[in-house]
């Protein structure tokens, strides 16, 4: 009997999985033999209605937890200050590299330091997800959807469905009337889309809201003129000249090579020039992204796009690293894409 | 206590894969249940089968040995290392635990006994059919009567399909062993299969 034979039939052992009843005792019985969270210190307390996770586990709806702004993991290395306007519910994951609070109830005021490259921060609530860019923003969720963005200072992204928006300091968003929003279409065949610019544009005047509604950019506060450029590119992106918006994206990542905007300078830059028709350009953007910022959280999503730019001047070795690189990204779209295209691109698949 | 139904975290899109392995590990090591039972709800499944195939037994046994687990998953979670899959890591604690249980001559008892009480087949069965329930029982016997250190190898590479580097980092020693120990294990299950033959 050969190796193979052997492992074969040993991997065909059977091995029977328990009953589910015996699963969720066991499940219940770890989870009650956890210690209680560590509270949190008073001048950071958070607003919450909380259960400890001890034996009175059973009880406990896992959705709300104890929030420890600064506890024994320091290790995390926090960005975001998280301050409850109110009662909130919401449990805060996630690694140093991509800092989740996860909203499902209630108003928050988040204050984010500058992020480094690669570096993540994240709300998500049920039906969407606001990331940051270093910024001071608020977000308010009801029975899990998202109810409202507004941004004190800096930038931040509204993911909401398959629309994204883009907000700066004093924009604040509301979810429109569903009818209304015109979705993007993806489909598994083609190279995925970017997350915007959005049919759904951030609003400057709320569906209801208390006061008088905020100024338009160019009359807010003096910005740094990186994110003026920043603007003004997305705007151009925005209204459909992919040209300028190209042109000027390059701008704004010139004058702060090293601040919060290049990495996203750099990618929106690629995807305007894919837009306008330059390909070639495109294409050397995208490699120049990835080589500059290898970590980068848009890293799996580029990979993809250059590999459809690799394919039309027939690089199909290169695509396939590319789209190889794409498999173990974060996101489970941008991998599902991937393990597409590389099936597609296999030498046997049909035409 | 009357034990009530515990809600599991719910996720952006019904999608588990929004919150990666180590995220789900570094909200554990804060005490976040939610992420633990997630943990869980993950990994019990694979949990279960691996220590069914290092034990060679399926019962109560397993049961505790898997809840061991996760409750040194929730411990250590605050010294795991980023780096390393989550998977290998709580492999290896489950390696662990289970080498300290396996040290007893009761699993193999249990195994023998349960072998013992396999049901003849109801109707009458081709040859070879029959043949091969005989070798895969003979096969199972093997796997319990080998030396726990060539069984640990020859289960995680062989039936687990981990590379040797994350074997010997589950295990302690260095990749060379791990494969001299899996080349063992082969040989040991092959000679005893095939001297059933004779």
């Amino acid at each position: 009997m050969n190796d193979r034979s052997l492992i074969e039939l040993a991997r065909s052992l059977p091995v029977s999985d328990p009953p589910r009843d015996r699963v969720e005792e066991m499940r219940t019985a770890v989870l009650a033999s956890m210690p209680a969270p560590i509270a949190p210190r008073p001048h950071r307390s958070w607003v919450v209605p909380a259960v400890a996770a001890t034996a009175a586990a059973a009880a406990v709806i896992i959705a709300i937890a104890v929030l420890r702004v600064d506890g024994p993991a320091e290790a995390l290395r926090r960005h975001a200050t998280v301050t409850a306007l109110g009662d909130a519910t919401m449990v805060r994951v996630g690694t140093a590299d991509d800092e989740i609070i996860r909203l499902t109830e209630g108003l928050i005021h988040l204050e984010v330091s500058p992020l480094a490259p690669g570096e993540r921060c994240r709300v998500l609530v049920g039906d969407g997800e606001v990331e940051v860019r270093g910024t001071g923003f608020e977000v308010e969720a009801h029975h899990d959807r998202l109810a409202r963005v507004r941004v004190t200072h800096g930038r931040v992204e509204v993911h909401a469905g398959a629309t994204m928006v883009v907000l700066f300091a004093g924009d604040h968003w509301e979810p429109t009337v569903r009818t209304a929003v015109t979705v993007t279409p993806r489909t598994t065949d083609e190279a995925p889309l970017p997350p915007g610019p959005a049919p759904v544009r951030r609003h400057r005047r709320a569906a209801v809201v208390s006061g008088p509604p905020a100024p338009a950019p160019a009359l807010a506060s003096p910005v740094p003129s990186a994110e003026a450029q920043f603007r003004a590119a997305w705007s151009a992106l925005t209204a459909g000249d992919a040209a300028t918006a190209a042109r000027t994206f390059e701008v704004a990542g010139r004058l702060d090579p090293a601040g919060p905007l290049a990495e996203d300078s750099a990618y929106w830059r690629a995807i305007a020039l894919q837009r306008a028709g330059d390909h070639a350009g495109a294409r050397k953007a995208f490699e120049q992204l990835l080589a500059e910022f290898p970590r980068s959280a848009r890293a799996g999503e580029a990979s993809v796009m250059l590999a459809r730019e690799l394919v039309a001047v027939g690089d199909r070795a290169g695509a396939e690293r590319q789209l190889r690189r794409a498999l173990t990204d974060r996101l489970p779209r941008v991998r599902a894409l991937a393990a597409t295209a590389l099936e597609a691109l296999a030498p046997d698949a049909a035409p | 206590m009357k034990l009530g139904r515990l809600t599991p975290l719910r996720r952006i899109s019904g999608h588990a894969d929004e919150f990666s392995d180590e995220a789900l590990v570094g909200a554990c090591a804060m005490g976040d249940s939610a992420a633990l039972g997630a943990l869980i709800d993950r990994f019990q499944t694979p949990v279960y089968r691996f220590i069914a195939r290092l034990l060679g037994s399926d019962g109560a046994e397993r049961d505790d040995l898997v809840q061991t687990t996760f409750i040194e998953v929730a411990r250590s979670a605050p010294s795991y290392r980023q780096g390393s899959s989550v998977r290998v890591w709580i492999f290896g604690i489950a390696a662990n635990i289970t080498r300290n249980q396996i040290r007893g001559l009761v699993r193999r008892r249990r195994m023998l006994t349960a072998l013992a009480t396999v049901p003849e087949g109801r109707a009458a069965r081709p040859d070879d059919e029959m043949a091969r329930r005989e070798l895969m029982e003979r096969l199972a016997v093997a796997l319990s009567e080998l030396a726990h250190p060539l069984r640990e190898a020859f289960v995680l590479c062989d039936l687990e399909e981990l590379s040797a580097r994350e074997a010997s980092a589950i295990l302690g020693v260095r990749e060379g062993t791990v494969w001299r120990r899996v080349h063992d294990a082969r040989k040991a299950l092959r000679a005893a299969l095939e001297g059933g033959h004779r």
